[in-house]
């Protein structure tokens, strides 16, 4: 009997193991004022900090949820906890000190192994705390600042952080934005100087293990005037069955000729509602580059956003998503063209199958005065069976005349013709598919290091079976 | 006069509010008269006068609330082919009286029968007021429907055009637009593709001036099986121009072989303008092909240098390029009175 070939839903079983929650700290489920107060009291918040987080609740409270985009009616807020984290000392500098169970999990996911072969520093966050950040010496001498935020307010870089803190992303933004203003804990700020090059890059780990719980990280990167960073962010959980929440926010400041390359490959598990929010302001002649996976989570809305504000400034977004079965996708990229001569380039595929929902979604608006901007929109999206669903809603806003913008999309499955002409050089028609599948995805694993292209690779996991049935 | 603002041209799938995409608002006057306009029937058209649309429940590029414009109509004039080709219907909508009215009609094509039904929607130059025409159409099995609608309105007149019907097994509707005038102008067109093999073309042009604005809304649903539809806009925008497309091509599953293409081609002419588009593809069927594509701004930088290098001078190019932008829809009306209509138009509005 013929095996009937099928392209495999993600392995996540690397990602899915979990350790009991013991000698942890962590409020009560839901979300008020005493709760916020709370958190700010455990993380020694200064005063304005504390005096953000209760307006930003405020601004949660009189927002609604969109009305545009997959459900999340599974998420209740009453039933999510915003803070846990271990009860034992905080971020730690060596890797022996922290906690054997968290130690573990980091280690089965390969961050020590990592850092040790082709990153200049690294940050592990579990729950809603930083466990471990490090970053090399030679990168410390050049003036690099890897650390997490709540060490940064009170280091020198105290009133950087305050000048920049969700001002890209204002509480006001959405409701999910006033969120994270109200209970955010976590997450790294990086300031490179000017001229700097960090030629290898640094990557933060979040782990979420609580069931029901909520991971509100906080990025904050700066990127001075002619530097260089590559950042790579990477994020699992393992799944349960109540719903989790992921509402991190990403702030990135991209310097006067500088380059900032932005990497995630998220694997959140399936009961995981993903409401990140990910922004960043471009100076005069500086470029930011995004490559965005998408392979987790039940519900995703992503949509990373590139405001170019200062003149040739440039963007580049190359992202792919996958999704499977109970998955309902929402991805995508916004820019805005604010300076002159400024260009943008996005490149997306998304792949859907076993009743799994991928929305390509976009805007590019180029505001009056962005003469000479231009634009490439490209979508791809591949559907393997017929109980997928794939949409694209790409959006242009142009106010200008000097302008160049183009867009183009396409939709559809496995070509027969290219299947045929494989399989006529020699190829079996299982190899042949396998082959397309695989190289679909190929414009975000080329851009990403080899070692994380791998881990994209064997994330996907297409694998084609038996013969053609 | 007391008047009501709706919300009509919605995208079946809505994105960011703050876009300002998701429907277009359009004041509606309170008290409209019902419009009949003036046709010429040909012999195999047969021609009815109804007290109520039989073409009610069909969806209309407008939705939902499009009944606020058009449900208090007081008649509906219903146009049925009875021969296999039927000479062209005219209809000529002439706004000139400045009232607030509506009409509505229906255009019926019996199986493996032909129609060509061509309204002109004029007015006086400075022509002004609140005009709603509604057009529904029923094609049947191996009949065709086009539609060639001109519009050369006022300006400072609000146009409503709503648009919405089906396609039988391969039935087919051809859609061709000219939006040439009008202050404010809102196009929707909804075709429902539920026939096997049935097809769907838009040709659409425009040219929008001054502070004019064009919102366009086509929906393509496809529900049979290798079902078609081609979405072509092209289109000029000069001085402080507004123009909104919105193009869906709705592939449901079910429809299976399907193949859908929508295109749009922009000319910015001032710095002014404002262009908005959002062309989606929804997919529920695997066996289907869907594209978009889009090019907005300037003229090919290549394109200018070769009609430089011809002694062209800049501004003539762009003038040349702008008419054959709606030369190109208007070479498709299959009916030469009305291609000479067209190019007299123009060549008056050059002149001006």
């Amino acid at each position: 009997m013929k095996e009937k070939t099928q392209v495999d839903d993600i392995d996540r079983s690397i990602y899915d193991f979990r350790y009991e929650e013991k000698d942890v700290y962590q409020v009560e489920e839901g979300l008020t004022p005493d709760i916020v107060r709370q958190i700010s009291k455990d993380r020694n918040d200064p005063d304005w900090m504390l005096e953000f987080r209760l307006k930003s609740l405020e601004t949660y409270n009189q927002m609604g949820v969109p009305d545009w985009g997959p459900s999340i009616e599974g998420l209740d807020m009453d039933n999510i906890i915003t803070y846990i984290r271990p009860k034992s000392e905080r971020m730690q500098k060596d890797w022996n000190d922290v906690p054997t169970d968290i130690k573990d999990t980091f280690e089965r996911l390969g961050i020590p192994q990592a850092e040790r072969a082709s990153l200049a520093g690294v940050g592990a966050q579990y729950d809603s705390e930083l466990v471990y950040h490090n970053i090399k010496d030679e990168v410390a001498a050049q003036g690099v600042i890897y650390t997490d935020v709540e060490s940064a307010m009170r280091s020198e870089y105290a009133d950087m952080v305050r000048e920049h803190f969700m001002k890209l992303v204002p509480p006001t933004d959405h409701k999910f934005a006033a969120l994270h203003g109200a209970v955010w804990s976590g997450g790294s700020f990086v300031y490179v100087p000017p001229g700097v090059s960090v030629e290898i890059p640094l990557q933060s780990y979040f782990r979420l293990n609580a069931a029901g719980a909520g991971q509100f990280e906080h990025t904050l990167i700066i990127v001075d005037e002619g530097a260089y960073l590559h950042f790579i962010e990477g994020c699992s959980a393992p799944k349960y069955n109540v719903a989790n929440l992921h509402a991190g926010c990403v702030e990135l400041f991209v310097g006067k000729n500088a380059t900032l390359r932005y990497s995630t490959i998220e694997n959140w598990s399936k009961n995981m509602y993903n409401l990140n929010t990910k922004r960043a302001k471009v100076e005069e002649g500086g470029k930011i580059e995004w490559v965005s996976g998408s392979f987790g989570s039940h519900v995703s809305y992503l949509y990373p956003m590139s405001i170019l504000n200062g003149d040739n400034s440039r963007c580049e977004f190359t992202g792919v998503t996958f999704a499977g079965e109970g998955q309902n996708l929402d991805t995508g990229t916004k820019v805005v063209h604010v300076g002159k001569n400024t260009s943008s380039y996005i490149n997306t595929r998304s792949i859907s199958k076993s009743d799994g929902i991928s929305t390509f979604r976009s805007s590019v608006v180029v505001g009056p005065k962005a003469k000479g901007s231009k634009s490439a929109v490209s979508c791809e999206s591949l559907m393997l069976d017929p109980q997928s669903q794939s949409d694209t809603i790409p959006a242009m806003d142009i106010r200008t005349d000097d302008v160049d913008i183009g867009h183009e999309a396409k939709i559809g499955r496995i070509s027969d013709d290219v299947v045929f002409y494989l399989m006529s050089r020699g190829m079996s028609e299982e190899d042949a598919k396998a082959l397309i599948v695989s190289g679909f995805a190929d414009n975000v694993s080329k851009e990403l290091p080899l070692e994380y292209a791998v881990e994209m690779n064997n994330l996907i996991r297409l694998e084609m079976k038996g013969s053609i049935g | 006069m007391s008047e009501q603002t709706i919300k009509i041209n919605h995208l079946p799938a809505p994105t960011w509010h703050w876009l300002h995409m998701n429907d277009a608002d359009v004041s509606v006057p309170d008290e409209l008269l019902t419009y009949i306009a003036a046709d010429e029937v040909p012999s195999g058209v047969e021609k009815t006068v109804l007290d109520a649309p039989t073409l009610g429940a069909v969806a209309t590029g407008f939705g939902k609330h499009a009944d606020v414009i058009f449900g208090g109509v007081g008649e509906v004039t219903s146009y049925r082919t009875t021969a296999e080709v039927a000479a062209p219907v005219r209809l000529d909508y002439d706004f000139s009286e400045g009232a607030n009215s509506v009409n509505a009609i229906e255009l019926i094509a019996p199986e493996h029968t032909e129609m060509l039904v061509i309204q002109h929607f004029h007015s006086e130059a400075n022509g002004f007021g609140f005009a709603g025409v509604e057009t529904k159409y029923d094609v049947a099995k191996n009949a065709k429907i086009t539609l060639v609608q001109v519009q050369m309105l006022g300006d400072d007149m609000t146009f409503c055009n709503n648009v919405g019907g089906r396609c039988d097994d391969e039935g087919s509707f051809h859609l061709i637009q000219l939006v040439l005038g009008g202050k404010r102008t809102y196009v929707g067109s909804h075709t429902a593709l539920s026939g096997v093999k049935s097809n769907l073309a838009v040709d659409m042009a425009y040219i929008v001036c001054d502070d004019h604005v064009l919102d366009m809304n086509y929906v393509a649903d496809h529900t049979g099986k290798k079902t078609d539809c081609v979405i072509n806009a092209n289109g000029v925008l000069r001085n402080q121009a507004k123009k909104t497309f919105r193009g869906t091509i709705d592939f449901k599953r079910g429809c299976a072989g399907a193949t859908g293409a929508e295109a749009e081609d922009v000319l910015l002419m001032d710095d002014g303008v404002i262009n908005q588009t959002i062309p989606l593809i929804l997919c529920t069927e695997e066996d289907v092909e869907g594209s978009h594509g889009a090019t907005i701004g300037k003229l090919n930088e290549d394109l200018l240098f070769y009609m430089e290098s011809r002694g062209m001078e800049l501004k003539d190019i762009y003038e040349m390029m702008a008419r054959a932008r709606v030369d190109a829809v208007c070479n498709l009306i299959p009916d030469e009175p009305t291609r000479q209509l067209v190019v007299e138009y123009l060549g008056e509005e050059e002149e001006a």
